[in-house]
């Protein structure tokens, strides 16, 4: 490709989730000239619903799920501009401060994390399922009174507490546009969350942070998948990415590569380019998490319904700590399903918000999740196939046996707390992890012997190379991890706009005014 | 008034509930050394008086009731059912029970005891009452056959049944008699419940009559109160001692579950003394059942305390099984561990008991109104708890209390079944009371699995002087338990377990 015609950038992120979006918009508002690559495409308000609507991602780039059976592992990732937050069910904590004690480098504690959470949690407008504004057009959900029951019954009433969730809880008949002009409805309760909210009531990363990110001139580009990346002869890097609309490959250069395209996404693009791009870590795919995900449906609840369709994805939570460890379970939203066959899918939009939602078929379901903080001991890695390389997880079962048996069994007491007639729970047959909420893989680390990214997110090796999502975490959150990706994000885009812009004293407009926000996990 | 107030004692019917009646004789008679003027019965209140009758003191009746075994009392109808005369017959009471108790028409006839038997003549389509000097087998049987059951018993070319359409506590006699106190012992049930099927129905319409006469018979002496002597020419002060006993009126071949009727009045009635302030000696019959055959069960169960994994693996000892099923004293000692990291891991079942079963109780003060005063011995039979107190140390030297309770009370059983097999617990500091302030180190759930329930099915083990003694500790402590969830969840194929 003639050099003229290959197009040059100050900042190239790819990927537009929580560490994407959050980057591109804070070098954006520093003066940066930054372009998004975003292998998604935009979802306004259209979110599939039909059986014959495009789910997943394989179907021509276009479906928001990205379902990836790596090895051990099977990975729940999202695609779509807003990442993750799309999918997500919109639940924000932060990390006890000790596990900053164990492999985050130097630097990093809970204290040093905290402005930049408060930040987080200014921008995504917070706010918990029980606070009193948030119940004005509707109650907690049945799901939520249930878990509570179960864990009161259960002696643990203490370590029961609703997450602060990225929902807007206005009135649900009414679309307005929010502070970063973008259009949002108030919540539904309409427990769609999971397949994507389709009358903007999530505050997804495409409602704030990008229209920000926007506005200060960055370019978001949609349906462009980064397939290689490269040295440039003249330095800095060469982002080769194909538009899936038009089916053609175009080239970018840029000094500064932001890489935010998720856990599995970023780690798959060192692993095949890293060497190129001068990476000298050999950690690279280490340390991977799948955060203790594990999830049982329990059935019946004779009595008591527990109604997943009713109600924003997850709204309670419950801590167990049994002193050895510790993690979260949570209460799951599924959508009212109509049965997914041919023809039939999720319950139309379009019924009146004023009415209570409700599953014809689920009432007695119970999703119920766990996740904490598993071994994070994982290795990805490519692999040679007949057909190519593949991406595959090794993930030692085995040796969070012990863990996983503890969420197991506290999940199965809820269920049978709350009146299950029986459980399925299929990863204790298959033994494979199931993960939304895969960490890791290019960890930061105070050297390149323990991990990939230094402290500020800067690839050892590779200047100007940042990892700066769900990969460079260095150990499981235990809790839902997007918080601290975005927090991550903010404080290492802060170092970086200071670097881009040359001023040492740069930080996020409005940053020192943001008010301290409650992080309402009970142990600190 | 006269001077000394003339007292009329009326023995309501209630079938075999009146068993209950037995245990209030022995208190009130024996006990407390009360005595009546007159002394009535209709329907079932009959075996009382036909042995009060006989010279019999109130212990001494109670203590016959308590080596009752109803299944000898059961002869069925035969060609009688079909021709419609009736469904069973009082042949096994004539021939088996009444000489077993050795009553003496010769005696009764003689009785100092004012006494009346009341009746309903079918061929006069009238009440009628006979004193203790008509008595004889054929009118006591007339006295107690209750229509549709027993057929009626033919006298003089008259034919006579019980009475309870009619009425279940005669105060009328007692009025003749010219009472101005009438105590009223009464069993027939007054739960709020209406359960389906024809047996069930019946005896709700028989309840509906019986309890329906009573009221308006105590509304008039109520009236009578109000504006003095306006019906019977003096004031009368009706006294009523009720009680839900759970036993079926006729469906019941279990003495065990008689038994407990029996011990039930006794309670009852020494409650009642108790409020009424009149003092009594009571008489111990607590060793009347002793079989010298012990029970032994496991009771594993696991869970949570204060969220955390627990799991207590137990082991009940019944100390004498024919008091454990008789006195309503279901008290097991308890022995074995609880283990959780609450309890720093297993700790010991130092002194421990659990009360198996029990029914809730609470006994209602006795309220007057218009010279009626009403008590309710406020049993609820259909719901049942099972209580352990467990004094424990951990492995690091602390004491603690924990507290469980199994609360079964939902009418269905799945749900029973499932609230038989959980336990809700709390952890105390120290060795405290149930009841006693003391501050709460955890609360949980423990529970038990199927496997659990065949554990402890498969080991329980008797220690008896035989083997065949052994196995019908095993047998009466199986029937306790299947009765006592079917009081709960299967009242509606009969309001009480047969067994
Ligand atoms: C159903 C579900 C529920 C969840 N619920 C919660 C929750 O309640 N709370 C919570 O904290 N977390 C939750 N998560 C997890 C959370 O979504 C992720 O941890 C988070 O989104 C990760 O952020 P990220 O920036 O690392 O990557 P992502 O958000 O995954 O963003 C990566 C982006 O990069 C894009 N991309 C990937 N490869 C390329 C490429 N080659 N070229 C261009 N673009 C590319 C992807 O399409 C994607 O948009 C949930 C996840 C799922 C699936
Ligand atoms: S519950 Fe429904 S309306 Fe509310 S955020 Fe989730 S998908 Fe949107």
């Amino acid at each position: 490709m003639p050099r003229a015609e290959i197009e040059s950038r100050q900042v190239v992120v790819v990927g537009s989730g929580f560490g994407g979006a959050v980057t591109a918009c804070r070098l954006a508002q520093a003066g940066c000239d930054v372009l998004v690559l975003e292998r998604g495409r935009w979802f306004d308000g259209d979110f599939p619903r039909d059986a014959g609507d495009d789910w997943l991602w394989e179907q021509g780039g276009r479906g928001p799920f990205d379902v990836r059976r790596v090895g051990g592992v099977t990975a729940v990732v999202a695609a779509g501009v807003g990442g993750g937050s799309l999918l997500y069910s919109n639940v924000h904590l932060r990390l006890p401060a000790e596990v900053f004690g164990s492999r985050w480098p130097a630097g990093w504690t809970r204290e040093a994390l905290n402005p930049y959470y408060d930040l987080v949690a200014s921008m995504l407008d917070l706010k918990r399922a029980d606070e009193q504004d948030a119940q004005r057009y509707w109650p907690l959900p049945p799901r939520a009174g249930l878990l509570r029951e179960a864990a009161t019954r259960l002696g643990a009433a203490q370590d029961v507490f609703h997450p602060p969730l990225a929902l807007d809880f206005g009135d649900p008949r009414v679309c307005r546009e929010n502070r970063f002009g973008a259009r949002q409805s108030g919540c539904r309760h309409c427990g769609k969350c999971s397949v994507g909210c389709n009358v903007g009531a999530k505050n997804s990363l495409d409602k704030n942070y990008l229209p920000l990110a926007m506005h200060h001139g960055a370019a978001v580009r949609a349906r462009c998948e980064v397939v290689g990346l490269a040295r440039d002869p003249d330095g800095g890097y060469r982002v080769t990415y194909r538009c899936l609309l038009e089916g053609t490959e175009h080239v970018v250069v840029t000094p500064t590569l932001v890489l935010a395209a998720g856990t599995l996404g970023t780690t798959e693009l060192l692993l095949s380019h890293g060497a190129a791009l001068g990476a000298t870590s050999s950690r690279i795919g280490d340390h991977y998490s799948a955060n203790g995900d594990y999830l049982i449906t329990s059935l019946g609840g004779i009595e008591k319904e527990w109604r997943p369709g009713v109600g924003p994805a997850i709204t309670t939570s419950v801590l167990a700590d049994d002193g050895e460890t510790w993690f979260l379970v949570q209460d799951g939203g599924i959508p009212a399903l109509d049965v997914l066959l041919p023809g039939i899918g999720v319950r139309s939009d379009d019924e009146d918000p004023a009415l209570p939602p409700d599953g014809p078929t689920s009432g007695h379901l119970g999703v119920l999740l766990a996740m904490g903080r598993d071994s994070a001991t994982g290795k990805v890695r490519r692999r040679r196939r007949f057909c190519g390389t593949r991406l595959t997880v090794r993930w030692p079962w085995r040796s969070n046996t012990r863990f996983y048996d503890a969420e197991r069994s506290y999940l199965r007491d809820v269920a049978h707390v709350a009146g299950s007639v029986g459980e399925v729970d299929t990863a204790r047959l298959t033994q494979k992890a199931v993960s939304v909420h895969s960490l890791g893989g290019a960890v930061m680390a105070d050297s390149p012997d323990e991990g990939v990214v230094d402290a500020h997110g800067e690839v050892f090796g590779a200047p100007g190379l940042y990892v700066m999502d769900g990969a460079a975490i260095p150990t499981a959150t235990g809790v839902n991890p997007s918080h601290t990706i975005a927090a991550v994000a903010e404080r290492n885009a802060e170092h970086l706009a200071r670097r881009l812009c040359g001023s040492a004293e740069w930080t996020a407009p409005g940053f020192s005014a943001v008010p301290p926000y409650a992080d309402p996990l009970p142990v600190g | 008034m006269s001077a000394v107030p003339k007292r009329s004692l009326l023995l309501a019917g209630g079938g075999l509930k009146v068993a209950f009646q037995a245990g209030v004789l022995q208190v009130w008679l024996s006990e407390a050394g009360l005595t009546f003027d007159h002394v009535d019965a209709c329907s079932g209140g009959a075996f009382n008086l036909a042995l009060l009758c006989d010279g019999r003191t109130g212990i001494e009746i109670a203590d016959l009731w308590r080596q009752m075994r109803p299944r000898d009392g059961v002869s069925f109808s035969g060609s009688g059912f079909l021709h419609g005369r009736s469904i069973v017959t009082m042949d096994a009471y004539r021939d088996t029970i009444f000489p077993g108790w050795g009553l003496d028409f010769d005696r009764i006839r003689a009785s100092p005891i004012t006494a009346t038997f009341t009746v309903h003549n079918r061929s006069t389509a009238s009440r009628e009452t006979f004193s203790a000097a008509e008595m004889d087998l054929d009118k006591l049987v007339a006295t107690l056959s209750q229509a549709v059951w027993f057929p009626p018993v033919e006298i003089d070319g008259h034919y006579y049944t019980d009475a309870v359409f009619d009425t279940d506590a005669n105060v009328d006699a007692a009025l003749e008699q010219g009472a101005d106190e009438i105590w009223v012992v009464w069993t027939v049930s007054r739960r709020p419940e209406w359960m389906p099927g024809a047996l069930a129905q019946f005896f709700h319409a028989l309840e509906v009559s019986a309890n329906g006469t009573l009221e308006s018979d105590l509304e008039r002496i109520r009236m009578n109160n109000e504006v003095p002597d306006r019906h019977f020419g003096r004031h009368v002060h009706a006294k009523v001692l009720r009680a839900e006993v759970a036993t079926h009126y006729l469906a019941l071949f279990n003495g065990d579950r008689l038994h407990r009727a029996v011990e039930q009045g006794v309670r009852a009635a020494r409650a009642w003394c108790d409020a009424q302030g009149i003092p009594y000696t009571p008489i111990d019959r607590s060793h009347f059942y002793d079989t010298d055959v012990a029970l032994r069960f496991s009771d594993r169960l696991r869970g949570r305390l204060r969220g955390r994994r627990a799991e207590a693996d137990l082991q009940l000892l019944v100390p004498d099984a024919g008091a454990f099923m008789n006195t309503g004293h279901q008290r097991v000692e308890v022995r074995g561990t609880v283990t959780s990291s609450v309890l720093d891991g297993a700790a010991t079942v130092e002194e421990g008991h659990a009360d198996i079963l029990l029914d809730v109780r609470s006994p209602s003060v006795p309220v007057e109104s218009g010279g009626v005063q009403e008590a309710d011995d406020g049993v609820d039979p259909t719901r049942k708890l099972m209580t352990y107190v467990l004094h424990l140390r951990t492995p690091t030297g602390r004491a603690v209390t924990f507290l469980g309770v199994k609360d079964v009370s939902t009418p269905t059983v799945r749900a029973a079944a499932r609230e038989a097999m959980t336990m809700s617990c709390r952890v105390l500091e120290g060795w405290v009371g149930p009841d006693d302030e003391a501050v709460e180190l955890a609360t949980g759930l423990l529970w038990m699995g199927f496997r659990d329930v065949a554990a402890q099915l498969v080991g329980a083990r008797a220690d008896g002087p035989s083997l065949r003694a052994e196995a019908a500790g095993l047998a009466r402590y199986g029937a306790l338990f299947a009765g006592s969830l079917w009081d709960v969840a299967a009242r509606k194929v009969l309001t009480y377990a047969p067994f």
